[in-house]
Order: structure tokens, then C-alpha cells, then sequence
């Protein structure tokens, strides 16, 4: 309690959390307000540059056989537009957004792995960048931002391609960490008392997207990893001549691809949920049938990825499972939009600019979602699927459904990050300008897609008499840039002369309200406590009769140790997942150059791979994984301040956390998600591929010794069973897991040597036919697993020779993570050989 | 230990979808049980998941595989998803009910599983249902 | 199964057309429909439009009477609960489920209706980068960008794709479907009226997609036998070695030969018998040149041999300087092949 008065204690405590200063602190960063901003402008700017090349694209297609530029160039933009605002601009964006505002609305000082930000946010760069130097060799990618095999193999597209595959491979990577990292962060690090229950709606669908991210983006990893394998390697998963599927690509793209439209569009509603209840002064309605519409959404994306390949000719009877789902989904949608209807009805909102977006929103992604059931229909796909009409379709769904809210957003959160306020009439200059300019853009689209424009066309005949429309589309898209320029303009305005914002300009409900404009770099000084779902509009009173919370005292205790403390280190409150109870003090990492460079490590891995200059690649992954076990590797000397500070006492609770109550072993069941759903994804192919084939294995092909398999893949088991004995032994005796360790580190060393031998061996190619690109792939897959398991069996051996008292517990939460690795490396190896060699004997 | 001795003094009230980490978890005074809670989150999804992939896979591999009775199949997998989607919904009724009489902070939030899980359920339901309707468009070869 | 709609939705292309201010010369539309197959969806879209049409502007009513509406004096805060979780479950949950199961049982009931089984006139299409390789089997006749149908009869369209994935598409008279290079897939048209459509690549498929058209020509089934005919009396006269009708041919057909054109095109009958280019046996009756870039006149004709890569640049045909009086004997030649 002293502590809030104590100046030289506010001063120790906001030392601590200043960004670092000088050229050297801009790459050493890691907290979350200064990165979200990053993204966030990074991103902006990307979304410029994709604009820009949407407009060169309109004046191509202004007038029919215009000869404004060439089907080369046309089909660089439209590969480059696309790809940049699905994976540079919307996903990093709201991901910007997320790591600024979340940590505000839950109450936190940072997100849970603030390294792994900075990390995300260094590949989501160097990604971009790569993917953008593809104009400087003059080879733009040219198949189109869902790259198609066999259009995007080597036998068609030229380098563009793996600028594509490379520098998204590093976004991918960058989006997997944001994912973790939102996970993690809303489920630990909520402010006390706020349970599921309390969550601002917000979190919710950031939750949601963040976990579909999870499962999303590592499909689409392995996809665009094995089509670089094809592309650099020769290898045949996609070549339909040597046993490959062309479709497989299909099915592993919009496995991604249409979830990731979900990941864009729910944290969009979220916003929408957010500005609603603010502008109506009221809660939500219907909070917990909103939830819902929101896991259920969540659930359901995933399900409807065969709706991209209706006209696939495949058998109809199992489309037709995906159009049942794909309809469905609009139900999930119903019950959000009739919820904000009935939050809003009859409370008389303010037309403020970001409630003016939020009505745009209403509009444009009511039409987008109708025209998304319409395309749900098998038969009528058939006629519109790849015409103009899905582009309308999906513009109004994209920019209508998640622009907009974006734009809201700015306008809503500009105030918070700046601390000034935008100009009225320029914001609303800017919306109509991108409302009437956005619907004469799109809105003819519907139309030009029933008169027979394909999609990805550079031009099109007179004959089919849509001139008139691609005209007035055109002039449409320039209004809607003037309204993008407008918003910059007011937004750089602000920023230099608007007038000071207040703390609360909004008058908003949530706890990003309650601090000042810019918000503290620790944003609370003291964690908030809360008792309802809009903390800043009051708590909703106890029930009569209900007894005084015990929770309550235990947060408000919690809440007093932690107000400016600690000064020595980083830390902010976690509290349990579902009922938001205080569970323990978080240690946060302070700034490092390692993501950076491990990033650069990564980076260089990739470029390596880009340029066929194969020493770049181990250089590379070398950097990587010496700087990733650096920010790892643990420190006892900090433990031991942790450990000795007094905090546990003051605040009532532990201070070195294991288990469930420590953000990390989240991050980790988030990495076995990531791992799962990649194996998952491997697995499928090798079963897709068998099902097109003819013979599997191909007929002359040496089979696979399942002897010399089981013996090899054996050591992994034994050594997951050994690592989970040793965190077992850990709790009885310090020391007691060194020799179990010992053995499981010798085994999995072991694996690795016959794991490669059997690699090395394999008697066939991997380039003469799919089956052998399957094999060699699953086997490599493990190899590479087993050897992330012996580094971290190795590391945690060297750490449990020597455990201080401090070390005890920060040890046994390394070891549950090792021994967790251990076992989704034997499961995985356990899978494979089943895969591989039992069930070709079985099936 | 300090941060040992308060680790163990503190009980887990809430049964929760995780282990909650070596502490031993007090749940007696809950009406219901950690699975059940689990069941009554994600039963739903899980059915239909299980139903959407799996119908998928039987109709796609079945059919160019050449194998007959794929409607048959389909169907009875339908109709055991619909009923484990419809028992959780069952199922998180009675979370709700059991729960909703307490005051108890966390138990009201179990009780706010409860409601989550009973609307989840139902609508999972009916998009299995949903789900199956096609097949029936299929049956005359 | 043949679904009857109601007499008022056949009126509404009619009355969209108005709308949209269009004429009815469409030879590439979704709405413009020359077959049962492409009515059916036309018929299922504009159900469809109507019911969302309504339901839209239901959506924007209620929005709009929500944002202007006057606070009722005796909302209480538990009564308005409740109110609101009412109106949420019977807008968001009730009103969607059930527009959305009337269209996934319209949907499969049209699909069910579309369903042909594969009987009738077989014509194999196989899709290069970027032209249409058409086959009768069943009358050893080749040709490329353009089908020629019998009106009113099944015509069993057998798809595949000789390098990347392209889609085949006349959507005045059913929907699209892939050619994919790993296996086959069919289509059944039926003209209801004779008549000529333009069709469409709709897969993206490479540098050239947006000149990867066809026409479709549907006769009555006197005149496609007459078609034929004719076509299969050219080719016996090609066999046949039937000395040129006049010199320029005869010049043309040597600069053919000269000039290597033989080494990608066939020419039934010669020794050209290359696979890589479009077959030019009948090359004079061909309707549009470059897969439906330009119309196919003497004068189009001398300037795409003079000029593929500026009229369609990338595709594989190399510019081929000619002399004047060598490109009018070659174009002569080459209109001769009928």
C-alpha cells in the first residue's frame, strides 16, 4: 500500500518498464503497445501498396481490350493484391490491434510472451519484405494468391513463385506466434474477477481467431513447405504425371484459407460488438448466445473448406455435406447481427465517425453474407464460382465485413494510442467517401459475373457488354482511394495538432477507458479488479443476500502487492483460465535482441532456399536456434531475485509458477495444437494421394522394412516414458531425474543416428513419385522433431544437475514442457510408422 | 518454501478443462464433475466434427473407391452424432440447472458454462441434422 | 425429376433485365438461358434473390427503427433482458434457420434435377494452355475452340486438361466444371434452342486465361448431320490428295510445309500430324482465331500468322515474318481447309 505514494518506487517501477532508448532499443523492443503500433502502421502501409496495385488493375479493366498493360503485369498485381491484404494487411493489422488494445481491455501491463511478439512481429517483416523483393528481381509471383498446382510448380512458375511460398512461409510462421501469443494472453492474463463470463466480447472473438490461427496457419505452413519441396527439390506431392494430386493443393489451401477469412472477420465483429455497446450505453445483448455465435463460428469454419471446390467434379454427395455446413454458418452470423439490433434498440447511439462505420458495416456485410449463402448452393456455384460475382461476393464480405470495422476501430482506438482527437468532419468526409465509392466499386460486380466476366481476366470482349459496368466500377475504386487518403490525412492531422482526447472519449464500458490517452508503456499501474462485464459503467450489484466475495479479497490483495511493483522486474498478475482468480504473479521478459535475430536467422534460412544457395539454409537455421535457445534458456540467477523478493507474501501468491497457472505451459499445449494439426495435415496427404493412385506403394518399389522402422522409431518411445518418469521423480527428489534424463537424451540421440540412416537409405527416391515424397517427408518430419526433442532433453539434463531452492520450481515446469515434447515426438513417431508401414499391409 | 507452502494451501474450486497444475483440486462442493464440464463445452463441436469429416471421408473415399452401402454408413453415423450432440445438450442443461441455484462466484461461472454449452449443443445439433438432410437427395442411384 | 416453378419467376429475368438495362444479345450470361440446366439455377437464383432481397431489407428496417426508435419509459432493465434474448433467438436463430433450410432443400432438390446420366452424343475437350482441343470420337473428327451440338439431345462432354487445371464453362447453359490433369470429368449439355454461345475458361490457368474462350454452335439435328457430312467429305478429299483448287493453294500449302508450321499443327491427311498446336483440318469454318480472340477472316487470319504474340502475347505460336505474297498463299490455303 506504501508503495502508491513512494516516489522512488514509481520511478524504480517505470524505469523498469521504459522502452529501451537509442538505435540499438528500437530492435530490442518487446512491448506490446509499441509493437501493436508497429504492426499496425506496417501493415497500413502494406495495405496502401495493395490498393495501389487494385486501382492499376481498375484502369485495366475500365473499357473492354484495354491495352493499359499486359496479362503478365495483370497477373503479377492480382497475385500480389491478393496475397497482401490476406496475409501482410488484414491478419497483422487486427493482430496490431489485438496486442494494443487486448492487453487494455483485460487488464494486463503486457501480453504473455512479449519476446515471441517481437519475434512475430520481425518474420511478419522480413516476410513482406521478402515477398516484396520479388519486384526488385522484376519476377513478381503470377498464380494467384491461392497458387493453384500445377500452375505454381516448378513446371510453370518461375521464381515469382518462390518469393510467394518463401516470404509467406515467414509470415505463416509470424501469424502461428500472434496466435499463441492472443491465446495465451486472454486466457491467463485476464485482470482478477474477470471470468469467462465478464470477458469483453472483444476477447472473445480474439480468442477464437486466435486458436483458428493456431490450427489454421499450420496447415497452410506444411502446404506451401511441401510445395517448395516440389518447387526446389523435385519432389511430387502436387505433379499429377509422377502420382501427385493437383487437388490435394486445393484441399490443403482452403483448409486455411477459408478459416482465415473467419480469423480476419471475427475479431471484426468484436470490434463491432465493442463500438455497438459503447455507442448504445449498454451491455450486449444477449451475451452469452453471442458467445456462442462466436466458438460455433470458430468450429464451423473449418468445415467448410470443400465449398471453394464445388466445381471439382467430385462426388456431389460430399459436397453436399459442406453445403449443409456452409449454410449453417449463417446462422452464427443472424444471431450477432440481431443482437447489436436489439443492444441498439431504442438507446438513441450518437452517429459518431466509428459508429458510422459500424452502420457501413452493417450494410455491406448483410449483402456480402446473403450472397455467401447464395454461393453455398452447389448448383448456383456452379454458374458464379471464379466469375465477378464471388469477387463481389468476397469484397463486400472483406472490406465491408472487416475493412470497415478496421476503420472504426482507428477512428475509435486513434484517441487512446495518440491522445488526440480526429477531426468530425473529415472522418465523416472519409466514410461516405469509402461508403459510395466502395458500393459502386463492387456492388456492379454481381452483375458482371452473370454476364460472363471471369475472374483473374487482364481484359475481357465488347461483346459481352459490361463496359458500362467495369466503368463505373472503376470510378468507384478512385472515390474509395480519395476516402483512404482522406482517413490519412485526418489521422496524420490528429496525431500532430488534434485537440487532447481525454481519457475516455467514448465514454466506453471497458477498462481501456479507465487510463489516460497514451496509455502508461506498463498500461496499469496497479491491475484492476473487476466485478462486472463493463467495469467502467459500475459494478452490477450482488445479489441480495449474496455473502461477501472471498475472491474479492483475495483479488484486491493481489492487486495491492502488484501496484507499482515490482521495480526489479517485469511482471504483471495471472489469473485462472475460466474464472479469472488470481493465480499466481507472471514474470514478463524485458527487451532482447534475440527475436530479432532469430528472426534474421530464420529469414536467412528461407532466402537461402529462395535463391537455391543451400549453405544459407543451415547458416540460417543455426542463427535461429542458437538465438531461440538463448531467449530460452533459463536464468537462475533471476529466479533466485523472483524467489527471494517477497512478493509470493505480499500478494498471496507464487511467484515462480508451474503447471496450468504458468503462461508458458499454455504456450506449450498451443505448440502440441500447432504440431497436431501439422502432422494431422501430413498425414492426410499421404492418404489423399493413395486414394488417387493406382497401386500404393507404385508397383516396383522396394518395400519398407518394418523391422528395421520399429526399431528405429522405438527409442522415442522410451524416451518419452523416461522424460515423464524423470518430472515424476523431480517432485520427490531434486536431483533424481539426472540419470532418467540421461537415458532419454542417449535414446533420442540414438534415434536421431538411425532415424537419419533410414532417411539416408530409403530404397527409393523421393522424385520418382508421390509415394516416396510422402515417406521421405513424414520420416524427415519426426527426424526433425526427435532433434528439437534431444536439444531441450539436453538442456534440461545440464539444468538438473545443479538445482538451487530457486530453481525447483521454474525446473519442474521445464521439465514438463521437455517431457510434453517427448511425447508429441514418440506420438508422432508412433503415427508414422503406422502410417507407413502397418496400414499399406492392413487396407 | 514460500511459494510452495501458498501453492498448496490454495484450492482449485472450479473443475477445470485442465489439470490444475499438482494441486490437489477441491471440487466437492461442485454439482458437477471436470469431464462433465468438458462434455458439456465441446461435445457438440466434437459430434459435428466428427460427423463433417467423417461423412466427408466415407462419401469421398467410398465413392471413388467403388464401396456400396456409403449411405448406410453415413446415416448411422448421423444418427450417432445427433445423439451424442443431443446428449450434450441434455447434459448442459443439467450443469446449468445444477449450478444455477448457487451464489458462489465460480460456480456461477460454471453455471455460465452451462447456458454456453446448452445453446452451443442445440445449434450443433441442428447442423448435423442439417448435415444429414442431403443424403436422403442421394439415396435413387 | 423435372421441377415446374411458379409462372411469375419466369417473368423475372424479364423484368431484371429492365434493370439491369440489357439486351438480350447475351452470349455469355448466367441469366440468359438456352437450357433447362442453366433455367433450373436461373430459376434457383432468382428464389433466391428474392427471399434474401426481403430478408435484407428487413435486416436494414430493423436496424434503422433500432438507431432512430425513442426509448420506451418502461424499460426496466430485467424485462428488456429478457425482451432481448426473445428477439435474439427469433431473429438470429429461428428467422435464419429457416430461410437457410429452404434453400439447402431447394438446392438439393435443383441438384437432383441437373443430375443426367452420361448417355448420349460423346465429345472429348481437353484443355491446353490456352486453347480447346475438341474431339468426336465417334465421327474421327477434331477441331478446336468451338462445339458444335445437336439441339434438344444429351451431349456427354468428357473433360481433361493436358497441363494445368482449367474449367470449362457456357453458362447459358450449365455451370462450370474443372478440367484437372490427374483425371477426367463430364459434363452433360442440352441446347433447348439452336443457337451460338460464347464459352470461358473460368479456372485461372496462366498468362493467356482471359483468351481461353470457345463458342458453342447448337443446330437442329438436320443441319448438325449436314455439318458432319461436310466436314467428313473434307477430310476424305484431304486423304484423297485431291489436287488444290487454285495456285495460291497449292503456294500455300508448300510455305505451310516451309515455313514448319506442320512441326505443331495437324492437317488431316498430310503429313502433318504434330499434337502440339490446335488441328487445322478445318480450320476455314473455324468461327474465331487464338482460342475466340479474333473473328476468323482472311484479313485476321494473315495478320495473327504474322502477329500471335502481339494479339495474344505469351501464347506458344511464334511470330513468323512472312513475305507478303507467301502470308495471302498461306492464309488462302489454310481458309481452303473447310
Amino acid at each position: 500500500m506504501n508503495a502508491a505514494t513512494d516516489p522512488a518506487q514509481l520511478a524504480a517501477f517505470d524505469a523498469r518498464w521504459r522502452s529501451p532508448r537509442g538505435w540499438l532499443g528500437f530492435f530490442t523492443e518487446v512491448n506490446n503497445q509499441q509493437l501493436g503500433i508497429r504492426f499496425m502502421v506496417t501493415s497500413l502501409i502494406f495495405f496502401a501498396l495493395g490498393g495501389a496495385m487494385a486501382l492499376l488493375m481498375r484502369i485495366q479493366l475500365a473499357v473492354p481490350e484495354n491495352d493499359f498493360m499486359g496479362p503478365q503485369a495483370y497477373n503479377e498485381l492480382f497475385t500480389m493484391h491478393g496475397s497482401t491484404m490476406m496475409f501482410l494487411f488484414a491478419v497483422p493489422f487486427l493482430e496490431g490491434l489485438a496486442l494494443y488494445v487486448l492487453p487494455l481491455m483485460i487488464g494486463s501491463r503486457d501480453v504473455a510472451f512479449p519476446r515471441l511478439t517481437a519475434f512475430s512481429y520481425w518474420t511478419y517483416l522480413f516476410g513482406g519484405l521478402i515477398f516484396f523483393c520479388s519486384f526488385l528481381t522484376g519476377t513478381p509471383p503470377d498464380a494467384g494468391w491461392f497458387a493453384y498446382t500445377p500452375l505454381s510448380g516448378p513446371g510453370y512458375a518461375g521464381l515469382g513463385m518462390d518469393f510467394w511460398v518463401m516470404g509467406l512461409a515467414l509470415v505463416e510462421i509470424a501469424g502461428l506466434a500472434a496466435g499463441v501469443e492472443i491465446v495465451v494472453t486472454i486466457l491467463k492474463l485476464r485482470a482478477p474477477g474477470m471470468s469467462l463470463r465478464r470477458m469483453p466480447m472483444f476477447a472473445w472473438t480474439l480468442l477464437v481467431s486466435g486458436a483458428m490461427m493456431i490450427f489454421a496457419f499450420s496447415v497452410l505452413l506444411v502446404a506451401t513447405l511441401l510445395l517448395e519441396f516440389d518447387r526446389a527439390a523435385g519432389f511430387a506431392f502436387f505433379d499429377p504425371v509422377r502420382g501427385g494430386s493437383s487437388l490435394l493443393w486445393q484441399h490443403l489451401f482452403w483448409f486455411f484459407g477459408h478459416p482465415e477469412v473467419y480469423i480476419m472477420f471475427l475479431p471484426a465483429t468484436g470490434i463491432v460488438s465493442t463500438l455497438v455497446t459503447t455507442a448504445a450505453r449498454r451491455p450486449l445483448a444477449a451475451y452469452p448466445l453471442v458467445a456462442m455465435a462466436v466458438v460455433v463460428t470458430g468450429f464451423v469454419s473449418f468445415g467448410l473448406w470443400m465449398h471453394h471446390m464445388y466445381a471439382t467434379g467430385l462426388p456431389e454427395l460430399g459436397l453436399s455435406f459442406f453445403a449443409a455446413a456452409s449454410l449453417m454458418i449463417g446462422v452464427a452470423s443472424g444471431i450477432q447481427i440481431f443482437a447489436w439490433i436489439a443492444t441498439l434498440w431504442g438507446s438513441r447511439p450518437r452517429l459518431t465517425v466509428p459508429f458510422l462505420y459500424v452502420l457501413g458495416f452493417f450494410f455491406n456485410f448483410v449483402l456480402g453474407g446473403f450472397t455467401g449463402v447464395m454461393v453455398a448452393v452447389v448448383p448456383f456455384d456452379w454458374q458464379v464460382h471464379d466469375t465477378f460475382f464471388i469477387v463481389a461476393h468476397f469484397h463486400y464480405v472483406i472490406i465491408g465485413g472487416v475493412v470497415f470495422p478496421v476503420f472504426a476501430a482507428l477512428h475509435y482506438w486513434l484517441p487512446k494510442v495518440t491522445g488526440r482527437l480526429q477531426n468530425e468532419r473529415l472522418g465523416r468526409w472519409g466514410f461516405w467517401l469509402n461508403f459510395v465509392g466502395f458500393n459502386l466499386t463492387f456492388f456492379p460486380m454481381h452483375l458482371m459475373g452473370f454476364l460472363g466476366l471471369a475472374r483473374r481476366v487482364y481484359t475481357y470482349p465488347e461483346e459481352l457488354q459490361i463496359g458500362g459496368y467495369n466503368l463505373v466500377s472503376t470510378i468507384g475504386s478512385f472515390i474509395m482511394a480519395a476516402g483512404f487518403v482522406v482517413i490519412v490525412i485526418d489521422l496524420l492531422r490528429s496525431v500532430r495538432r488534434g485537440p487532447a482526447a481525454g481519457d475516455n472519449p467514448w465514454d466506453a464500458g471497458t477498462l481501456d477507458g479507465s487510463m489516460s490517452s497514451p496509455p502508461p508503456i506498463y498500461s496499469f499501474l496497479r491491475p484492476p479488479v473487476v466485478r462486472s462485464r463493463e467495469p467502467l459503467w459500475g459494478p452490477v450489484k450482488h445479489q441480495p443476500g449474496e455473502p461477501a466475495l472471498e475472491e474479492e479479497a483475495l483479488s484486491e490483495r493481489a492487486s495491492a502487492a502488484l501496484h507499482a511493483a515490482p521495480a526489479e522486474w517485469r511482471a504483471t498478475l495471472a489469473t485462472d483460465a475460466i474464472t479469472g482468480r488470481p493465480s499466481g504473479v507472471q514474470v514478463l521478459a524485458e527487451p532482447s535482441l534475440s527475436p530479432l535475430l532469430a528472426a534474421l536467422g530464420l529469414s536467412l534460412a528461407f532466402v537461402g532456399v529462395l535463391l537455391k544457395s543451400y549453405l544459407l539454409l543451415p547458416l540460417g537455421l543455426v542463427l535461429a536456434v542458437s538465438f531461440m535457445a538463448r531467449w530460452l534458456y533459463p536464468s537462475s540467477d533471476y529466479n533466485r531475485m523472483v524467489h527471494e523478493s517477497g512478493l509470493a507474501k505480499r500478494s498471496g501468491l507464487p511467484v515462480l509458477l508451474e503447471g496450468a497457472r504458468s503462461c508458458s505451459w499454455w504456450g506449450m499445449l498451443c505448440f502440441v495444437g500447432i504440431a497436431g494439426s501439422a502432422f494431422s495435415a501430413l498425414y492426410f496427404c499421404y492418404f489423399y494421394l493413395w486414394l488417387f493412385a493406382e497401386a500404393w506403394p507404385p508397383p516396383d518399389t522396394a518395400p519398407l522394412d518394418p523391422l528395421r522402422g520399429a526399431l528405429t522409431h522405438a527409442p522415442l518411445l522410451l524416451a518419452a516414458v523416461a522424460a515423464w518418469l524423470a518430472k515424476r521423480r523431480l517432485r520427490e527428489a531434486p536431483r533424481g531425474p539426472v540419470t532418467l534424463l540421461g537415458v532419454a537424451c542417449a535414446l533420442t540421440v540414438l534415434h536421431l543416428g538411425l532415424a537419419t540412416a533410414e532417411l539416408v537409405a530409403l530404397p527409393f527416391s523421393p522424385r520418382d513419385h508421390s509415394y516416396g515424397s510422402a515417406v521421405f517427408v513424414l520420416l524427415a518430419a519426426v527426424l526433425a522433431f526427435s532433434f528439437v526433442a534431444a536439444l531441450l532433453l539436453g538442456c534440461a539434463l545440464v539444468r538438473s544437475r545443479r538445482v538451487e531452492p530457486w530453481d525447483r520450481v521454474p525446473l519442474r515446469l521445464q521439465l514438463q514442457h521437455t517431457s510434453m515434447f517427448a511425447w508429441i515426438t514418440a506420438a508422432s513417431a508412433a503415427a508414422s510408422y503406422a502410417i507407413l508401414h502397418l496400414a499399406p499391409r492392413l487396407l | 518454501m514460500v511459494t510452495d507452502s501458498i501453492r498448496s494451501e490454495e484450492a482449485c474450486r472450479v473443475p477445470c478443462l485442465y489439470p490444475c497444475s499438482s494441486v490437489k483440486s477441491v471440487v466437492n462442493n461442485l454439482p458437477v464433475s471436470r469431464w462433465t464440464l468438458r462434455f458439456c463445452l465441446l461435445g457438440g463441436g466434437v459430434a459435428w466434427l466428427v460427423h463433417l469429416v467423417g461423412a466427408w471421408a466415407i462419401a469421398e473415399f467410398g465413392i471413388l473407391g467403388g464401396f456400396s452401402s456409403v449411405h448406410t454408413l453415413i446415416l448411422v453415423l448421423s444418427a450417432a452424432m445427433l445423439l451424442a450432440a443431443g446428449a450434450a445438450t441434455l447434459v448442459s442443461a443439467h450443469v446449468r440447472r445444477a449450478a444455477g441455484a448457487e451464489t458462489h462466484e465460480d460456480t456461477r461461472t460454471v453455471a455460465f458454462c452451462g447456458r454456453l454449452g446448452v445453446v452451443t449443443n442445440a445449434v450443433f445439433t441442428v447442423i448435423i441434422a442439417a448435415q444429414t438432410v442431403p443424403v436422403f437427395y442421394f439415396l435413387d442411384p | 425429376m423435372k421441377r415446374t416453378a411458379l409462372p411469375w419467376v419466369r417473368l423475372l429475368p424479364a423484368a431484371a433485365l429492365l434493370l439491369t438495362g440489357c439486351h438480350p444479345g447475351h452470349r455469355q450470361s448466367a441469366l440468359h438461358t438456352a437450357a433447362e440446366a442453366s433455367g433450373e439455377i436461373a430459376r434457383l437464383w432468382w428464389a433466391m434473390f428474392i427471399v434474401l432481397t426481403a430478408s435484407f431489407v428487413l435486416v436494414m428496417a430493423l436496424t434503422w427503427i433500432a438507431i432512430r426508435r425513442r426509448p420506451r419509459t418502461d424499460d426496466s432493465p430485467t424485462t428488456t433482458v429478457g425482451w432481448q434474448n426473445r428477439f435474439v433467438i427469433l431473429g438470429g436463430i429461428a428467422f435464419p434457420t429457416a430461410v437457410l433450410t429452404w434453400m439447402l432443400l431447394d438446392s438439393l432438390g435443383t441438384s437432383r434435377a441437373l443430375r443426367q446420366p452420361p448417355e448420349g452424343l460423346r465429345i472429348e475437350v481437353v484443355g491446353y494452355q490456352w486453347w480447346w482441343d475438341v474431339r468426336y470420337p465417334e465421327h474421327d473428327l477434331a477441331i478446336a475452340n468451338e462445339i458444335y451440338l445437336p439441339v434438344g439431345e444429351p451431349v456427354v462432354i468428357e473433360l481433361s486438361s493436358a497441363d494445368v487445371i482449367h474449367s470449362f464453362w457456357v453458362p447459358n447453359l450449365h455451370g462450370k466444371v474443372d478440367m484437372l490433369p490427374e483425371f477426367p470429368t463430364r459434363i452433360v449439355l442440352r441446347a433447348d434452342r439452336p443457337g451460338r454461345w460464347r464459352g470461358q475458361c473460368a479456372e485461372f490457368c496462366g498468362r493467356q486465361h482471359a483468351w481461353m474462350a470457345f463458342e458453342v454452335v447448337a443446330l437442329p439435328r438436320e443441319e448438325f448431320d449436314a455439318w458432319l457430312a461436310e466436314r467428313a467429305a473434307a477430310r476424305a478429299a484431304l486423304a484423297a490428295d485431291t489436287p488444290p483448287a487454285n495456285d495460291a493453294i497449292a503456294r500455300g500449302r508448300d510455305v505451310f510445309f516451309r515455313e514448319s508450321c506442320h512441326t505443331c499443327h495437324p492437317v488431316h491427311g498430310t503429313p502433318a500430324d504434330s499434337l502440339i498446336g490446335p488441328d487445322l483440318t478445318h480450320l476455314g469454318t473455324r468461327l474465331t482465331l487464338g482460342a475466340g480472340r479474333i473473328a476468323n477472316t482472311d484479313e485476321a487470319l494473315a495478320r495473327w500468322i504474322a502477329d500471335p504474340q502481339g494479339l495474344k502475347p505469351g501464347n506458344l505460336m511464334p511470330d513468323t515474318p512472312l513475305a507478303d505474297a507467301d502470308l495471302a498463299d498461306l492464309v488462302a490455303y489454310l481458309r481452303s481447309l473447310r
